[in-house]
This record gives structure tokens, C-alpha cells and sequence, in this order.
């Protein structure tokens, strides 16, 4: 039951709520009602009964009127006696008939048992002129009036609450109609004595009880008549012809004599008014009682109006309070609901009014709290997502579950971010002492990082260099290229390698060697590729720099070949065919020019072999004391003779110096040769021999030929280096000379360097420790020069 | 075999130039010798060669380049153009150029006299 009164929905619950109020009030209501209707009925009923009183009193005045007018007439046959009971007659029909027509059932077929049902025949008997007819119509109308006086059945009952306060005058009402009738019987008596003149005396002891029956009444009447009733009664007692009429009366039952103040019409007359008074007062009483019922019955009726429209209003007002609490408990309810939802969603700041103070109250104020609440872990579990581990939040209570995980939440990430942020730096540590290039970019192809060697190498900023900002430094000729390779293998997740060109931070694009590869999250999801860039442009110009010189060294060994096996094919052919006859000239030719090619060749062969020594660290020096003065004159010497070009030879003092002198020789030789060679347009150079700082010596080789540039200056004693747009048809030789001769300067612990102006010349000087200093007496020029 | 075919030498190792000069004149051709393209040119415009041996590197303009702009001019492209180069791979590059043979150094007496000859005797008319 108590399960089932759970399921029902709340309407019905505050349906049945209202119901039972609502039954108890309608069958109250009811029961007012009816008993408000029985009460009307009742007094309807009793209402009905004194209207029939009324007739009945009527019936008895009109019959007690036709019972005089008939005696008289039956005695006398007097024409004012026949005109009266002409006229009485049909006013006594009507009375019956009206009485008839009350349809009331304690009247049912009256006549039969009032001997009214003979008054025909007692009106013929009149009529006629039988001489006993007075007697027979006197006896006849008086027991009719007798019986039907017993009809007037008005005898409240004293407990009945509604007619109590009509009681004491529907009694007297009662008393004065038995008074009246008994006071109709002894006036007929004493009229039929008076009128007869016999047996009076007889009568008068006939009539004896029936006026003690009288006297009962009136001492009744006097006890039980209300005060008012009582007033009006002995006013008429006391001065009216009632009291004389009684007075007569008592005066005849006293003595049983009738004294000779009355003839028998004076007596009837005032006898007949004194029971007129007496019935008037009993009619007066009767309208009363009825005008009071009356007004009863009107106020019950309209209090049985208004106990339907009480009713009425009763169930309507029942019915709106309960619809409209209701309404107002589920209005409640379904806000709670709601927003109790919309925190099951997740949501927090709900609107919930706390309204009352009871269940629902209750309810709302929780609901309140709890989102009070999530909006405290919500604030919380915000600022710990922001990193913002400071924040004093704590489990409320020790059964708070969510603010304990959320506490331990925080502690998690705030390790987890130190981690994570101590694992990042190592890595941007790591990534920034690198000394190559670290790059990242994410799974869109766009850089997302880059180190600091990679900033330092292009000199802008790492905002610069993301997403796609890194491109602008690439060599626009390497875009394509690259592009494809990376392309290709970021679609297939590959490793690769590429390498192109980059601008530095001074501008300049430099070679790069770059390895990318995929790289994944820890749940093996592509996060982009991570790679490397390494500077190798100095690889890579070395690389080219020694192509070219496997390039040009195959062409510099193969010319002089081309040329030798030339002429020596040529030689063959001529003395296959026919040797005498071939001209010394071109022997002559042929021979010298194959020992100048094979004197190239030597010089190149010998050039190779140093540069393999130097390069396997074999360079080996024959160290011994020598005077630097000699070899510079022998090495000028050897080149004068087969140059056009003027050498002269300046020098300051003889120097001794410890060394391998072939080996600074062929310094000086590589010298001079290049200034030889690069100075097609001008025949002077000059070699000088002066006291250098710290002990040293310089010997500088000067021309005027077409000099170098700044930027090659330096270079120029590197390996394999020549300076561009000297091509090796133009300027033969490997372009290893300066750096061989470099070497063997620094293996003497001297140095070699160049002054240079483009178009001016340069002179070339190397710096050699001395051993010994002997001054030169004639400070002059050792001049040597060629006539070629 | 014609022999009294006049061919131009183009090449600025002197040495070369004059080695080619001989076994040719040997042979019984006529020969001259420029160093450079610009006197090569002159050259052709004055006189009347039925062959030029170039090499293919030449200072200042270049042996491709010449032989490009003669195959291109219509008065000097019937010329057949033998170019010799210390590359050994240059030969593609060369008959690129216009040039009808290719001669890497050092070569054969016996292969260069072929070849002229080949071209001498086969030379549109």
C-alpha cells in the first residue's frame, strides 16, 4: 500500500490529499442540508396542519352558524331566520369543500365519520315542517361540531426544537378552540332552555359537565397560554360580552337557576359573540403561529440556500487551493529538477530560490549547497588546470570523495607538471648545448621549435623561424628539391636526408646536412618530425674544392702527356716512313718541347708527392745550417734563365739559418713562379732579404702584376684553393703550391703572408727564425737580371 | 684521301697547338693556329678552312661557346668542328654543341688523323 501510494504522481497524491477534507465538508454540507430540508418539511407539514386547524375552526364557526340559523328557522319560521340560513348554507359548503380539497390524510372521507355525509338530509328535514325538527337539527349540528372539533389534531410535540417557540400559542390555540366549542354546546343549552321554557332545570344538569369540561380548559389554557396570549384573553374576560356570557353561566351552574336578565335571542346573541371573541383570539393565534412558522420555514429555506451555495463555494475554493498547490508544489519541484539536472549535466551556477522552510525548502537549500559546492571544485579544478597549484583548496569534510580526488588531482599534476617541466628543460637544455641544429614540427608540417644553435646560426628570432617562418632562409634554388625529399617521406613517415642551402646570420647560405626523422607520442601517435641541421659547408667546399682539383689536376698531368705522346707518335710515324729525310728542326721541336712537358710533369709529380707527405704528416726536412743569401741568388738564378722577367735581389745583411734549404727554395721558387705568372703585363720583381721582428728573417717576393683580392687573401695558402676566374688554362698549375709552401714555412716555425691591391700587385712574404746575422758591408743590391 | 685540306687548330696551350700543326703538315695538310676564340674567328672570316680542331677550354670565350655561335652562323655551320679536352667526359656536352666529333687528351696520331680524314672526305658538298 505504502509502495503503491509512492508510485502515484505527486498531483494525485495532493488529489487524494484534498479528497478526503473535500468528502467530509460535501457530506457535512449534506447532512446540514438534509437535515435543514427535513426540518422544512416538518415545518411544511405543521404549516399544513394549522392551515387545516384553520379550516376546521372556519367549518365549526360556519356549521355553528347554520346550526342557529336552522334552529330559529325550524321553530319560528321566521323570514329573517330563512334569509340567514339561505345565506349561511352555501358558506358552509365551502367550508367543507375547502376543508375537503386539503387532501390531508388524517382527514380521509371526514364526512363519513362527522355525520356531515347527513347534513342533506338534515337541511331537507329543516325545511319541512316537522314539528321536531328544531330538536333533530339542534342535536344533529351539535354532536358534528363535537366530532369535528376532535379533528383539529394540532398537538405539538413539546420536544419538537423547531416549534418551540410557537408551542405555548399552538397550545392555547388548541385549548380556545375546545373552549369555544364546549362554550358553543352550553350556550346552545341554556338557548334551547331559555327558548323552551321547559325542563330548564334539566338541561342545566345535563349541561353541568360539559361546562366543567370548559372550566378544565380554560384553567389549562390560563396555565399554559404565553404571557402575551394571557394579556389579550382577560381583556376580553374581563369587560367583553365573554365575561358577561360566563358570568350568566356561572351564575345558572351556581344556583340551577335561570334568572330573567336574558331572553333567549339576547342571550344567543351575546353568547354567540362571546364564542366569537373566543375563536377570534384562537384565529389570532393561529395567524401568528403561522406567520412565526412561516418566517421559520423562510429562514430555513434560505439557510438551505446558503448552505448549497456554501457548498458550492466550499468545493470550488477546496478545489483552486488545492489545484494551485499543486501547481505551485510541482512548480517547485520541476525547478528543482532542473536544476538538479542541469548539475547532473555538469552545470554549474543554478538559480534555486529557497522558498519555504519545510521538505521542498530543504531540497532547494541542498541543492543550493551542492552547487554551491561544484562551484567551488569547479573554480578549483579550473585553477589546478591552469597550473595554479596554490590554491588553498582542501576536502571539506573527511567524507568528501570528489575534494579528495581532486586534492589528490592537483598533487598528481602539480608532480607530473614539475616533471614534465624538468624533463622539458633537460631537454631544451640538451637541445640548446647541442652543437648542431634541432629543429620540431608538429603534425601539420609547421615548425614548432627550434634550438638555440639553430638562432645562432640564422641570427633571428625563434618566433621568426615557426610554422612556416623557417622557409624564408632557405636558397631558393634548393626549395624544390627539398621540399620533395621532406614531402615524400613526412607522407610516409620515413626517415631522410637532404641537404641544401642556408642563410646564416651574416647572409650568407651555407651548406646544411639535414637528417629528419618521425617522431611519436609515448601512445605511439604521430606528433610531427624532429631533425637536425648540420653546418657543413666547409665539408662541402673542401669536396668541391678537391673535385676541382682532381678535375684540374687530370688536366694539368694530362696536357704535358697529350703533348709528349704527340710528338712521340709523331717522331715514330716520321721515322717509319722515312728518317733521313725528316728535318732536324722538327726533331729539334719535338725533343725540346717533350723535355720542357716532362720538366712540368716532374715539377707537378713532385708537387703531388709533397702534398701526400703533408697529409700523412712524412714532410721530412733535412735540417742543417745554410746561408739564406745563397739560396735566394741560386733560386733567382735557375729562374732568370728561362723567364723574360727582370729579378732583383735586395737584402740587408747574410743570414744563417737552420732548415732544409731545398726545401725553402722551392718556397721561394713557388714565389717567384707566381709572380711570374701573374704578372703577364709588368717584367720587374723584387726579392728582398731584411731583418725581420724577434729574431727573424723576411723574405718577401714583390711584384706588379694583377694582385689579389681581399677576400682571397687568406685563403689563398689553404688547400686546393684558387682564386675564381683564374682558370687552369690561364694560370697552369694544381693551386697547391702556396699551400706547400705554406706548410714547409710553418714546419720552420716562420710564417708566410700576402699584401695585396687588385690590380697592383702583391707581395708575398715569409718569416724564418735566424741563427746568425753578418752585416753587409756595401749595403747594395745584389742585381741580377736577365737580357731575354 | 684528301690531304690538301685546310684545317685551323684552336688552342691556348701553344705547345699543343703547334704539336697538332706538325703531325698534321707532316700528314700533308695545311694548318694554322689560334690561342684564342676571338682570333680563331678572324681567322675564319679571312680564310677558308674545310675543318677546325678546337679545345674545348679556351680563355676569354670558350671552345663550346665558339662552336656554338659557328654552328649557329649559316656561313660557317657546314664546318666540321673536332673538339679535343683533358675531360674525359665531355664529349656529350661537345657534340651538344654542334661539334661532329670528340677527342679526349691525350689521344692518338692514328685516331685524329681518322676522324679528319672521315670528316674531310665525307663533307656535305
Amino acid at each position: 500500500m505504502n509502495e503503491f501510494f509512492r508510485r502515484l504522481s505527486l498531483p494525485v497524491k495532493l488529489l487524494l490529499l484534498v479528497l478526503f477534507p473535500l468528502a467530509l465538508v460535501i457530506l457535512l454540507t449534506t447532512q446540514v442540508y438534509k437535515e435543514k430540508s427535513s426540518k422544512m418539511a416538518l415545518l411544511n407539514g405543521y404549516l399544513e396542519r394549522i392551515n387545516v386547524s384553520s379550516d376546521i375552526s372556519d367549518l365549526l364557526n360556519n356549521l355553528q352558524l347554520e346550526r342557529r340559523y336552522s334552529y330559529a328557522w325550524a321553530l319560528t319560521k321566521n323570514i329573517d331566520a330563512r334569509a340567514n340560513l339561505e345565506t349561511q348554507r352555501p358558506y358552509t359548503d365551502l367550508a367543507i369543500k375547502k376543508l375537503k380539497q386539503r387532501n390531508d390524510s388524517t382527514l380521509k372521507d371526514f364526512e363519513k365519520y362527522t355525520f356531515l355525509n347527513k347534513l342533506g338530509s338534515i337541511r331537507s328535514l329543516v325545511d319541512t315542517t316537522v314539528a321536531s325538527a328544531a330538536e333533530i337539527a339542534m342535536q344533529y349540528y351539535t354532536t358534528s361540531i363535537f366530532r369535528i372539533n376532535t379533528l383539529n389534531l394540532i398537538t405539538p410535540v413539546y420536544n419538537n426544537v423547531y416549534l418551540k417557540p410557537v408551542y405555548s400559542d399552538l397550545v392555547a390555540q388548541k385549548l380556545l378552540s375546545e373552549m369555544a366549542t364546549y362554550l358553543g354546546i352550553i350556550r346552545a343549552n341554556l338557548f334551547n332552555a331559555l327558548y323552551t321554557q321547559k325542563n330548564m332545570q334539566g338541561i342545566l344538569f345535563g349541561t353541568a359537565g360539559v361546562n366543567d369540561i370548559y372550566n378544565s380548559y380554560e384553567s389549562e389554557f390560563l396555565i399554559k397560554a404565553s404571557p402575551a396570549t394571557l394579556e389579550e384573553y382577560k381583556e376580553i374576560r374581563n369587560k367583553s360580552e365573554l365575561k358577561q356570557t360566563l358570568d350568566y353561566i356561572q351564575r345558572c351552574f351556581k344556583t340551577f337557576f335561570f334568572d330573567s336578565l336574558y331572553n333567549a335571542d339576547q342571550w344567543w346573541q351575546m353568547s354567540g359573540r362571546a364564542t366569537d371573541q373566543l375563536r377570534n383570539l384562537q384565529r389570532r393565534l393561529l395567524q401568528s403561529v403561522t406567520k412565526k412558522v412561516n418566517a421559520s420555514y423562510q429562514k430555513e429555506a434560505r439557510g438551505k440556500g446558503f448552505t448549497l451555495i456554501l457548498l458550492i463555494v466550499a468545493i470550488v475554493v477546496l478545489a483552486a487551493i488545492m489545484i494551485y498547490t499543486t501547481h505551485v508544489i510541482t512548480r517547485m519541484l520541476s525547478e528543482l529538477n532542473e536544476a538538479s539536472q542541469k548539475i547532473a549535466g555538469g552545470a554549474i551556477g543554478v538559480n534555486v530560490k529557497a522558498i519555504s522552510k519545510d521538505v521542498i525548502g530543504g531540497l532547494a537549500s541542498s541543492i543550493a549547497k551542492i552547487d554551491e559546492s561544484n562551484k567551488q571544485l569547479a573554480a578549483a579544478a579550473d585553477a589546478i588546470g591552469k597550473g595554479n597549484f596554490d590554491t588553498s583548496f582542501a576536502a571539506r569534510t573527511k567524507d568528501d570523495v570528489l575534494g579528495t580526488a581532486i586534492v589528490r588531482m592537483r598533487n598528481n599534476l602539480q608532480r607530473f607538471t614539475y616533471e614534465l617541466e624538468k624533463s622539458k628543460q633537460q631537454f631544451k637544455q640538451v637541445a640548446d648545448t647541442a652543437p648542431v641544429m634541432i629543429w620540431m614540427t608538429d603534425e601539420d608540417k609547421q615548425c614548432n621549435f627550434v634550438n638555440k644553435e639553430w638562432l645562432r646560426f640564422t641570427g633571428r628570432r625563434a618566433e621568426q623561424e615557426m610554422g612556416y617562418g623557417w622557409i624564408e632562409g632557405m636558397h631558393p634554388e634548393d626549395y624544390s628539391h627539398c621540399s620533395e625529399i621532406f614531402d615524400l617521406a613526412f607522407n610516409n613517415r620515413k626517415q631522410y636526408h637532404v641537404e641544401y642551402r642556408f642563410r646564416d646570420s651574416d647572409g650568407e647560405y651555407k651548406w646544411l646536412s639535414e637528417i629528419g626523422v618521425p617522431r611519436y607520442s609515448t601512445e605511439e601517435k604521430f606528433e610531427g618530425y624532429i631533425g637536425t641541421c648540420i653546418d657543413i659547408h666547409d665539408i662541402k667546399v673542401h669536396e668541391q674544392r678537391r673535385d676541382d682539383f682532381i678535375k684540374m689536376a687530370s688536366h694539368e698531368l694530362k696536357t704535358p702527356v697529350t703533348s709528349v705522346k704527340g710528338y712521340v707518335q709523331l717522331l715514330l710515324d716520321m721515322f717509319k716512313e722515312d728518317y733521313k729525310n725528316i728535318p732536324p728542326e722538327a726533331i729539334q721541336k719535338a725533343l725540346s718541347t717533350i723535355d720542357k712537358q716532362i720538366t712540368k710533369l716532374t715539377r707537378l709529380m713532385g708537387e703531388l708527392l709533397d702534398l701526400s707527405r703533408i697529409d700523412s704528416g712524412k714532410l721530412e726536412l733535412k735540417m742543417q745550417e745554410f746561408n739564406l743569401n745563397d739560396i735566394v741568388r741560386e733560386t733567382v738564378q735557375d729562374l732568370q734563365h728561362s723567364n723574360r722577367h727582370n729579378i732583383v735581389i735586395k737584402a740587408d745583411a747574410e743570414y744563417t739559418l737552420c732548415g732544409d734549404k731545398d726545401r725553402i727554395s722551392q718556397v721561394l721558387s713557388n714565389l717567384l713562379t707566381n709572380a711570374v705568372k701573374y704578372s703577364p703585363d709588368s717584367n720587374n720583381i723584387e726579392v728582398s732579404v731584411q731583418k725581420g721582428g724577434s729574431g727573424n728573417v723576411g723574405v718577401s717576393v714583390k711584384d706588379h702584376g694583377i694582385g689579389i683580392d681581399k677576400k682571397d687573401q687568406e685563403k689563398i695558402f689553404e688547400r686546393f684553393y684558387r682564386v675564381e676566374g683564374w682558370s687552369e688554362q690561364t694560370y697552369p698549375g694544381f693551386g697547391i703550391g702556396l699551400f706547400i709552401a705554406s706548410q714547409i714555412i710553418h714546419r720552420h716555425n716562420g710564417s708566410i703572408s700576402v699584401v695585396s691591391e687588385k690590380g697592383k700587385g702583391s707581395s708575398f712574404t715569409f718569416t724564418l727564425p735566424v741563427r746568425k746575422t753578418i752585416q753587409i758591408e756595401n749595403h747594395s743590391s745584389l742585381k741580377t737580371s736577365t737580357g731575354n | 684521301m684528301n690531304t690538301s685540306a685546310r684545317i685551323l687548330v684552336i688552342d691556348d696551350d701553344p705547345d699543343i697547338g703547334i704539336m697538332i700543326k706538325m703531325m698534321l703538315e707532316y700528314k700533308g695538310y695545311s694548318v694554322s693556329v689560334a690561342v684564342r676564340a676571338d682570333q680563331a674567328e678572324e681567322m675564319i672570316e679571312e680564310e677558308s678552312f674545310d675543318l677546325l680542331i678546337m679545345d674545348m677550354l679556351l680563355s676569354g670565350t670558350n671552345g663550346i661557346d665558339l662552336c656554338s655561335s659557328l654552328k649557329k652562323n649559316g656561313k660557317t655551320a657546314h664546318l666540321p668542328v673536332i673538339m679535343i679536352s683533358a675531360h674525359p667526359n665531355a664529349k656529350e656536352i661537345c657534340i651538344q654543341a654542334g661539334a661532329d666529333e670528340f677527342i679526349s687528351k691525350p689521344f692518338d696520331m692514328q685516331d685524329i688523323l681518322s676522324k679528319i680524314q672521315h670528316l674531310v672526305n665525307h663533307k656535305p658538298a
